[in-house]
């Protein structure tokens, strides 16, 4: 499945040490050479390439220039998957264009063909999940509508990794009673998460 | 093309669509309006300065000062719009050699124009012109011995070429 972990692999496992946006990269960029009459090689000007990536996306993932230009000078002088060439545009100033290089062109097209299977099953058993979905969405039944749970501000859903940072207090900093029904809390709190009464913490059972 | 774009097969790809050239048109004007408007704020303010300098001290002429410093920012300014819309450097060699002219040329200018204004001849700007312009030649020298030869990868640099034609080298042998 190739919009998952740090590598895109094969169906076989094996890595092909491609990212996920690095494959979609190329992949747009193999799709346009074969579109092309004779399917011949033909390279995107850089901000062009970003346009597309987002029509493609819209609404579900936004390509920053600050994000896709290191790669595509990673894909170019690391990995030599690019080629980046200065070329005069037609009005004069000088711009980026990429281009596949051989490699490049092999490895996703190796890539393609290798998964073109599994990921048209993929997507065919995603649209069957999503199409589940879609009479609640169409009826606005049933579905809880909070917008809190999207919120940018404070998200309803914590980073779990921030959350495991916190160190929880050890051995007998750890027991903390409420004063009202005397029940351990151990984490801190305003309020008795089993009385609810407010708390002013003891180490000390009533 | 079509609605998603991905669609029609034996199509006429360009590497520069027209959305993008208008975003290079965008940029292009965009650096006009800046040069132009850079352009009359120095004119502007160069034209008080003299006013001021007329009315309180007409005997010392201290606005040329900032009208020959300043105007040396105003022509990069104007090489570096020129070169850009005319596309002139491909390459970073290139540019890095175009500057390095331009910049010794005006401020060689300038050094001279000071030194004549209170000398009356050519004295000690003779030593910073002469030093600079060998070192100068020196530049320009390296710059058309390494420049890339045609059929060379731009993209490389000299030693990288050298290590490939050594290596063409040895495997026709």
């Amino acid at each position: 499945m190739f919009w998952l972990g740090k590598s895109i692999i094969t169906k076989d496992g094996k890595k092909t040490g491609v990212s996920p946006i690095e494959y979609i990269i190329m992949a747009h960029l193999r799709s346009r050479e074969r579109r092309n009459v004779d399917q011949a090689p033909v390279g995107q000007y850089g901000y062009e390439l970003i346009k597309e990536l987002n029509s493609l996306f819209e609404g579900s993932w936004v390509a920053k220039s600050g994000t896709i230009y290191p790669l595509l000078t990673k894909m170019d002088n690391d990995k030599d998957l690019l080629k980046a060439e200065k070329k005069k545009s037609p009005l004069g100033p000088i711009k980026k264009i990429y281009t596949l290089t051989e490699d490049g062109r092999h490895l996703i097209d190796s890539i393609i063909r290798e998964n073109f299977d599994a990921d048209k099953a993929f997507i065919d058993k995603y649209l069957a999940l999503l199409n589940v979905f879609e009479p609640y969405i169409n009826k606005k039944e049933d579905i809880v509508e909070d917008s809190s749970y999207l919120s940018d501000e404070k998200p309803r859903i914590s980073n779990s990794k921030t959350k495991s940072k916190k160190k929880k207090p050890q051995g007998k900093e750890s027991e903390r009673f409420c004063p009202n029904c005397g029940e351990n809390i151990q984490e801190i709190s305003k309020f008795c998460i089993f009385c609810g009464a407010e708390t002013s913490f003891t180490n000390e059972r009533n | 093309m079509s609605d998603n774009g991905y669609n029609n097969n034996d199509e006429n790809v360009e590497e520069f669509s027209e959305e993008s050239l208008r975003e290079i048109a965008k940029e292009v004007v965009q650096r006009r309006i800046g040069l132009q408007n850079h352009l009359r704020v120095y004119i502007f303010v160069n034209i008080l300065l003299f006013i001021i300098n007329y009315l309180t001290f007409p005997l010392y002429r201290w606005h040329m000062w900032p009208l020959l410093g300043w105007g040396i920012g105003l022509g990069y300014h104007i090489f570096g719009y020129i070169t850009f819309r005319r596309g002139s450097f491909g390459d970073d060699a290139k540019a890095g050699i175009s500057y390095h002219v331009f910049t010794y040329l005006i401020v060689c200018a300038f050094l001279f124009w000071i030194d004549f204004l209170f000398t009356g001849t050519m004295t000690w700007s003779f030593f910073p012109i002469g030093g600079w312009g060998l070192a100068l030649v020196i530049h320009l020298y390296v710059y058309i011995t390494n420049r890339p030869k045609t059929g060379d990868d731009p993209r490389k640099s000299y030693l990288d070429r050298e290590i490939d034609k050594e290596l063409s080298k040895i495997r026709k042998n």
